[in-house]
């Protein structure tokens, strides 16, 4: 009896853990996005396994172009490698190390034995021309958004083949963070006519009400 | 004498006028069928083709052929550089959406300029589709919002960034509020306006929740030289004044596979743009992995573009 009992339960429960079917999204375009909001938010927010397979667009354009040093301008491939973390004082004031604010160096990113090489994930060697997968060892989070196009810039289409542009576009590798600058002009709305006050800026009546000036 | 001589004096004066009048208006039909013989430029916008045509959507495939062919020669006329004008359709299988990051945006209003060069808005005054709102850090406060910010450098101490333009509402409350159907939504999602059917009410503007569309007072003016020849007929082809137009996600290029000017332009790769039909694509990435809001979503227009952080 027990068990017949116990085999209905199982029965039952494999029953209930037939996997759902993810919701089909409706081949026409329009009357959709309801549908896909609400897939947003109630997905498992497992990461498919995958990126799309992209390539690197020329780095002609951008903070980092033109600026190459390669190691192999001084070190040669059997000198002796000193791994002792120390700042360099000798021979490379031209490469100004504000990347990590000092608690990286040199060898942290750039492969100790195959000079012109950066440090991938695994310590393999990877080409300067492919910097996200060096910057991926400790940016792993920003990493897999570049892979999926949510970090960097998609360059020309939004489908068919994918080219990113590399981080070096961007980013400085020696100094990253990216430096504010002046922006382009606003709107002018009433051309001919002295441009509006700026709400945000108190005014003697704001500085009344809030400070009980009279 | 002098009271005998004064009848005559004003009926010479009027045959005087008659006749002068007579030579104006003839030098006057002279001078206008010269002109009308000559390829100026407002002969074909008030022409009989243009005034009596069929809505868009009615015209038969000879037709819109002949309606594009005739603009091309109007507007390569009047912009003296050959302009293009097409009418390609919406891709199978496609809704276009848009997702911005807050985080990454600055308020470098790179994105502003390069649409107005793409979609040939006027520059006298500049006529601009994305508004880009600094807001204060912590909290997304549309009331205290201030789009004419003028800072040395962005991003400015505790500010934020917040681009608005149109978001190509799935359920667009200007379509619905447009008396002759002058404006509607593409099977791809794209809310468009026919600029030759637009009889420039407004209502469509009032109706908008989001103050994406604007209304040409003018005739958009575009220096010679600087029109974007590449052209879509419901999207950046030269408009005439006193009609409503508003972002078409670059509809001339996002058609043919190509990412939108802002996007091309944005220098932080704030912008992500792509097909919410695609499970694969970019920005179906970040509606499932992102944390995401839409703008005023409670008023259900749907709108088809997301701001996402991290």
């Amino acid at each position: 009896m027990a068990r017949g009992a116990e085999i209905v339960a199982v029965v039952l429960l494999l029953g209930a853990c037939e996997p759902t079917r993810p919701a089909e999204l409706p081949k026409q375009a329009t009357g959709d996005v309801r549908r896909i909001s609400t897939v947003a938010s109630t997905a498992a927010p497992a990461p498919p396994p995958r990126a799309p397979d992209f390539t690197l667009a020329p780095r002609d354009a951008g903070v980092g172009a033109g600026e190459y040093h390669p190691c192999t301008e001084c070190h040669e491939a059997g000198d002796e490698v000193d791994r002792r973390p120390r700042v360099l004082e000798d021979d490379h004031d031209d490469l100004k190390l504000v990347h990590g604010t000092g608690k990286i160096w040199c060898l942290d990113c750039h492969h100790p034995e195959e000079r012109d090489a950066l440090l991938g994930a695994r310590g393999e060697a990877v080409p300067f021309a492919q910097p996200h997968r060096a910057c991926g060892r400790c940016h792993a989070g920003v990493a897999r958004d570049f892979a999926f196009g949510v970090h960097g810039r998609r360059e020309g289409n939004w489908r068919g083949e994918r080219v990113l542009l590399s981080c070096l576009a961007c980013h400085r590798a020696h100094d990253p963070a990216i430096a504010p600058r002046r922006p382009a002009s606003g709107p002018t709305p009433r051309a001919d006519l002295p441009q509006p006050v700026h709400h945000h800026e108190p005014t003697r009546l704001h500085r009344a009400i809030e400070g009980g000036e009279r | 004498m002098s009271a005998r001589r004064e009848p005559p004096c004003p009926s010479r004066r009027v045959a005087l006028k008659v006749l002068g009048a007579g030579a104006a208006t003839a030098a006057g039909s002279l001078l206008a069928g010269r002109s009308l013989a000559e390829p100026a430029e407002p002969t074909e916008s008030a022409g009989f083709w243009s005034f009596f045509r069929t809505h868009y959507k009615e015209m038969t495939r000879g037709e819109v052929d002949a309606m594009l062919a005739r603009l091309e020669r109007k507007y390569s006329r009047r912009h003296k550089q050959p302009v293009k004008v097409v009418n390609t359709p919406a891709p199978d299988g496609v809704l276009f959406g848009f997702a911005l990051s807050l985080e990454r945006c600055k308020g470098y209003r790179d994105c502003v300029h390069a649409c107005v060069k793409e979609n040939n808005l006027g520059r006298n005054p500049e006529m601009q589709y994305i508004r880009v709102l600094e807001i204060d850090r912590g909290e997304v406060k549309l009331a205290g919002a201030v789009h004419e910010y003028d800072h040395p450098t962005v991003p400015a101490e505790g500010k934020a960034y917040l681009p608005v333009q149109c978001f190509q509402c799935d359920d667009p409350p200007c379509v619905d509020a447009c008396p002759i159907d002058a404006t509607w939504m593409e099977p791809d999602g794209i809310v468009v306006v026919d600029y030759d059917h637009c009889i420039g009410c407004r209502y469509c503007m009032t109706a908008c929740p989001y103050w994406a569309r604007r209304f040409n007072w003018t005739t958009p003016s575009v220096p010679v030289g600087e029109l974007n020849p590449d052209t879509h007929y419901l999207g950046n082809r030269p408009r005439p004044g006193g009609v409503v137009e508003k972002c078409s996600y670059c509809i001339q290029r996002t058609r043919q596979g190509r990412q939108p000017a802002c996007q091309e332009a944005c220098p932080t790769g704030a912008r992500v743009f792509g097909n919410l039909l695609d499970p694969d694509s970019e920005i179906r990435y970040v509606l499932e992995h992102k944390t995401v809001f839409r703008l005023k979503e409670e008023l259900s227009t749907e709108p088809k573009f997301w701001y996402f952080t991290d």
